[in-house]
């Protein structure tokens, strides 16, 4: 029982860096931007949070007790700012230069991985496993509600922070005009665009708040799960591109998307913590590291046989200039 | 004019750029982004902005060290070789971004052959039976999306996408099953490999891209096949109204991407690396896209940009090492800017930018 617990509660911790990524990307696809550069805006914002928590740490003195409000709020803004800034380059290339989306993101990928690696490395991590431990927990005394403690409210700000924008995306995008419009841009833009609504200004804005959403996942993967102890064969450029299967899987939807990060964690979560009962066939662990990959062409697959009906947006990677017919 | 009334700039198509304008703009935008790589040196390491060229240079075109200006050919033949084979696929639009994971399966499939083959059987067989079953393996990897995509539609850009992972899980695992002791280390092949020939074994990879390169030209430029990419490119419906059986030419295009991808993953492990792991394309796969699509499909202009990339790559690398930074960033951080800055100059030399002079009367502007 207590091993089913233990199981589930690293499961939704893991489920949150994935849930940061496809929320942002699904923010970002419904205004028709492909963006293939999650990966390395993850990494950027993971550069940002651990450049926000090294900020704070040296603000203080050496043997200060730590704020356990401002260690997460702190290197949440810097990892904001980071993911943001990585979301305008992806825009400013793809609207105002009107470049190829894949190609630009593909770059981007390629850019912010290389920078996020270099500086993260040259950063001192002096605090910083004391630090990702006070963040751990949200809530303290969450083990008298028992297993539903341990599972729900054991989590970090992160976790219930990362729901909160989740839910507060799928409310926007379906029941407010600022969604409506979003949705317009990212089925037909030049529909949208007869109907009053500034396409590159909500194409900017969507792939910006998209990239300060998928920043923050990967600040917390980096400060909480590996608290700062950096290295490169943990790549969060591969949890980037599993957020980018997530929104497909989850069909553009971020509600289920809550579901599928926790999928997809589960998976990614089973090979490392039963490995002690997969010791005797090594390669079964890499037949479950490949499902998530599976899975999401299964459904790829099946929306596209079953269904006439595309659940991605209907102009995703289309580029819209108003000149071209 | 896609700016709002009161925004001061305003962009316009250019229509009829001389060619010579057109390539200082792009010579312009190569030299920035030489320049950016040797700024952003200067600010990791500073004071190193004279010896990053130094020794970029010294990286590249070393010809006291012959195995230099090989290494460097050899990585421009690689990005060559991807970049033109997934041109004919990106020409009709069908955005193949699975490279990467169909280079890795075609030389997961040659290594396998390289290990295993029987000790007595002459190198020279293992070398066939290396590349057939590279070719194979990367033929089913490019018609699986593309078989889906020519009968269903499926999006083939997330297909080849999660095709890429589960290429690099698969190789892992295939490792894990062959050597049973847990390291990972697939060691060196000692069977199934190239001549060294100049003190480099990829000497012979840099004469096979020359003759796929000729190949490859006439097949995308002169060929009936060629043609029908073209035109499906330009517009599936006139396609269709010509009779060209679109989904044929999808299926076809893909095998042949197969082919050559499987031949390029046999290159990699048999031919340069003499070994395997499931990291071994490194990223190349990416690197091609980003080629084959700033070389707008012209087999020329694709070769100057995979050579700039390859100097950009070996002589980063160089650098990175004589100034003590860290190599691989580095060398990511430099391609990253490089292929960004290009991406800018393709604006400027389809686009123009006017300032916008009060409400009345625009003054242009470059």
């Amino acid at each position: 029982m207590s091993y089913v617990v233990s199981f589930l509660s690293l499961a939704i911790k893991f489920a949150t860096v994935f849930l940061f990524g496809a929320t942002g990307e699904i923010v970002n696809q419904k205004s028709g931007h492909l963006n293939m550069g999650t990966p390395g805006i993850m990494y950027l914002g993971a550069l940002g949070g651990i450049v926000g928590e090294r900020i704070y740490l040296s603000s203080i003195p050496a043997d200060a007790p730590l704020n356990p409000l401002l260690i997460v709020f702190i290197p949440v803004v810097f990892a904001i700012i980071f993911g943001a800034l990585g979301g305008a380059i992806f825009s400013f290339f793809t609207v105002t230069l009107r470049c190829n989306q894949n190609v630009t993101g593909l770059t981007l990928t390629t850019l912010g991985v290389g920078i996020a690696c270099y500086f993260i490395g040259s950063i001192d991590t002096s605090r910083m496993a004391e630090a990702g431990l006070l963040m751990q927990h949200a809530f303290s005394g969450y083990e008298a509600a028992g297993w539903f403690g341990e599972i729900f409210l054991s989590q970090s700000w992160f976790t219930y922070l990362g729901v909160v924008i989740a839910i507060l995306a799928a409310v926007i995008l379906r029941y407010t005009r600022v969604g409506l419009n979003l949705r317009a841009v990212g089925e037909n833009a030049s529909a949208a665009d007869q109907a009053g609504v500034n396409v590159s200004a909500y194409r900017y804005v969507a792939t910006i708040i998209g990239g300060a959403i998928s920043g923050i996942g990967g600040a917390f993967y980096e400060l909480d799960n590996v608290k700062g102890m950096f290295n490169v064969a943990d790549g969060i450029d591969a949890f980037g591109w599993l957020a980018l299967c997530i929104v497909i899987f989850s069909l553009w939807r971020p509600t289920i998307a809550i579901f599928a990060s926790f999928f997809f964690a589960c998976l990614s979560v089973a090979p490392t913590f039963f490995a002690p009962y997969l010791a005797g066939a090594g390669y079964v662990r890499y037949l479950l590291m490949m499902v998530p990959y599976v899975a999401t062409i299964i459904v790829l697959i099946v929306t596209s046989v079953v269904s006439k009906k595309d659940h991605a947006p209907a102009s995703l990677g289309v580029p819209y200039f108003r000149e071209d017919r | 004019m896609s700016q709002k009334r009161s925004f001061p700039l305003y962009v316009t198509k250019r229509i009829g750029l001389a060619k010579w304008k057109y390539w200082l703009i792009r010579v312009g935008g190569i030299l920035l982004a030489f320049l950016i790589a040797g700024i952003v040196c200067t600010m990791l390491k500073p004071g190193s902005f004279l010896t990053f060229y130094s020794e970029m240079f010294r990286g590249c075109f070393d010809f006291s060290d012959i195995t230099t200006v090989i290494d460097l050919l050899v990585t421009f033949s690689i990005l060559l070789l991807i970049a033109l084979t997934l041109t004919p696929a990106f020409k009709m639009k069908f955005w193949n971004i699975g490279a990467e994971g169909q280079i890795l399966i075609g030389a997961l499939a040659a290594a396998g052959v390289a290990k295993f083959a029987p000790s007595e059987w002459p190198n020279i067989l293992i070398l066939v039976f290396a590349l057939f079953a590279a070719q194979v393996a990367s033929a089913i990897w490019c018609l699986i999306p593309g078989l889906f995509r020519a009968y269903f539609h499926t999006n083939e850009t997330l297909f080849t996408l999660m095709m890429n992972y589960i290429a690099a899980v698969l190789a892992s695992m295939m490792i894990s099953v062959w050597i049973p002791n847990g390291s990972q280390k697939f060691g060196t092949l000692t069977q199934g490999i190239f001549p060294t020939i100049l003190g480099h074994s990829g000497t012979l990879v840099i004469i096979f891209t020359l003759v796929i390169f000729v190949g490859m030209y006439f097949y995308i430029n002169h060929g009936k096949s060629g043609f029908e990419v073209a035109v499906i490119g330009e517009s599936v419906d006139t396609a269709r109204y010509a009779g060209i059986n679109v989904s044929h030419v999808t299926l076809r295009v893909m095998t042949v991407s197969g082919l050559l991808f499987g031949a390029i993953g046999f290159f990699i492990v048999c031919g340069i690396h003499q070994s395997f792991s499931p990291t071994i394309v490194a990223g190349k796969g990416f690197t091609g896209v980003l080629i084959a699509w700033l070389g707008h499909f012209n087999p020329f202009e694709i070769a100057l940009f995979a050579f700039l990339s390859a100097v950009m790559e070996c002589g980063t690398t160089t650098a990175a090492t004589a100034v003590n930074i860290s190599a691989s960033r580095f060398t990511a951080i430099c391609t990253g800017a490089f292929f960004f800055i290009i991406i800018a100059c393709e604006f400027f030399s389809r686009y123009q930018v006017h300032i916008r002079v009060k409400e009345k009367g625009e003054v242009e502007e470059a």
